[in-house]
């Protein structure tokens, strides 16, 4: 080994193989990632293997001039903040000025990362917010900007724009009883007459108000942290172990104008659709399978508007009102069943 | 409001279809159509998204029209009337073409 292999080795904390599951995909890397990869590497029929990469080797495999810009987002002073390139062979080149350079493959087999100096929890975070669902999409599921938890068996997501409050109620459901199922993003596969929602990382963000809430007995007890900054707690839980069938989809709505939330059903398909992800993967094949799987988890999941105020949410008592309410409408569709 | 090319008559005695790149599902509040060309969605109640399927599976305007009022008991010339608005809105947005039988 050269004494460049060695600092590479060193600076990469290169160690064995690990394995784990998210998304519905098995993972595999070579470094640490507390939360994704925390097993043994197995073998599956969506095996997706994560790299540590220079960036030299991303932009490399993506020559700007080669690729077609799909996204450019910028701060409010107009900085470029990420920038999504798609490149006709090596795939889509996601590059973030806070969290660095990423490739993810075509056939969402292979995600090449070449993280930014922050710190690990940071960067693994935009890994499993953003790259991973991408090569989920690619290796052939669909993907819904949700969080969800498990309730009697039952996948139960949580819909709504961001700063919405999905990962606050899930959290405090998780407290409840239920079981973690996925934050932010959850996969989604049709299997017969129902859509699976497979497991994401077991792993979360929780604002430190919410964690001031929850307390910090409380908070041993959902989970490890892993990482903190100045916003927000990254906690580690513990996860669903398998994927579950989707039967509830909660569309938070903060304009509420009362103190309690109220829940009424939607049949209008554009909660989902106003929750895609990845949306600039847009191949035909991806949107046909989007608008079938979002056709099928509307016919099989019941939806409802959940209703909050639009300040001085108390997510405890909002998952109080969605626990018993998901527990009625899930009793009652097994009593119809 | 700029006159639409398409005349009613011509319409309802001809035939249509539905291209490649267009698909559609029905969900319970509405039928959500996909221009993959576009990546433009569109949304139509569900008496259009029945008058979509029926134009997919049928091609013969005149004769979608003729089993949409046996299906809704409605009016021939009111049926043929509405039948006809949808298919210029839908030529419009390039989510229905004329078949002129060439393929």
């Amino acid at each position: 080994m050269t004494v460049a292999d060695s600092a590479l080795a060193r600076s990469l904390s290169i160690v064995r193989a690990c394995g784990g599951r998210a998304f519905g995909l098995e993972l595999e890397g070579s470094f640490e990632a507390p939360g994704l990869l925390d097993g043994t590497v197995s073998d599956g029929a969506r095996r997706t293997t994560i790299e540590l990469v220079r960036a030299r080797e991303i932009h490399h495999a993506c020559p700007s001039r080669e690729a077609l810009r799909l996204t450019e987002l910028r701060d409010a002073d107009g900085a470029v903040r990420l920038t999504i390139d798609e490149h006709a062979e090596s795939g889509y080149h996601l590059h973030s000025t806070t969290f660095g350079c990423y490739l993810v493959s075509r056939d969402g087999c292979r995600v090449r990362c070449a993280p930014s100096r922050i710190a690990r929890w940071r960067w693994q975070s935009f890994l499993v917010g953003q790259l991973l669902p991408a090569a989920a999409v690619l290796r052939g599921l669909e993907i819904l900007h949700a969080s969800v938890v498990v309730i009697a068996g039952q996948a139960v997501a949580l819909v709504g724009p961001s700063q919405a409050g999905k990962s606050s109620v899930a959290i405090n459901l998780v407290r409840r009883g239920a079981t973690f199922l996925t934050d932010d993003v959850v996969a989604l596969e049709p299997f017969g007459e129902r859509v699976l929602a497979h497991p994401g990382p077991a792993l979360t963000s929780v604002r430190h108000e919410e964690a001031a809430a929850i307390g910090p007995a409380a908070l041993r007890r959902l989970g490890q942290i892993i990482g903190r900054d100045d916003h927000e707690i990254r906690l580690r839980l513990r996860g669903a172990p398998a994927p579950a069938p989707l039967a509830l989809v909660y569309a938070i709505d903060r304009s509420g104008s009362g103190q309690r939330p109220t829940f009424a059903p939607l049949d209008h398909p554009r909660v989902l659709f106003a929750n895609r992800f990845s949306s600039y993967i847009q191949s035909p094949e991806r949107l046909t399978r989007q608008l079938d799987v979002y056709a099928r988890a509307a016919c099989c999941a019941a939806t409802f508007r959940l209703g909050v105020p639009a300040t001085g949410v108390d997510a405890a008592a909002v998952a109080v009102a969605v626990h018993a309410h998901a527990l009625s409408v899930l009793e009652r569709s097994r009593d119809e069943a | 409001m700029a006159q639409s090319p398409y005349d009613h008559n011509g319409l309802l005695n001809g035939r249509v279809r539905v291209p490649d790149h267009v698909v559609f599902r029905a969900f319970a509040a509405e039928t959500v159509v996909l221009n993959l060309q576009t990546g433009i969605y569109h949304g139509v109640n569900p008496s259009a998204g029945r008058m979509l399927e029926l134009l997919q599976e049928l091609g013969s305007v005149r004769e979608v029209a003729a089993r949409l009022a046996e299906e809704y008991g409605e009016p021939h010339e009111r049926v043929e009337q509405d039948l006809c608005e949808l298919c210029v809105s839908m030529l419009d947005r390039g989510l229905i073409e004329i078949d002129d039988g060439r393929g």
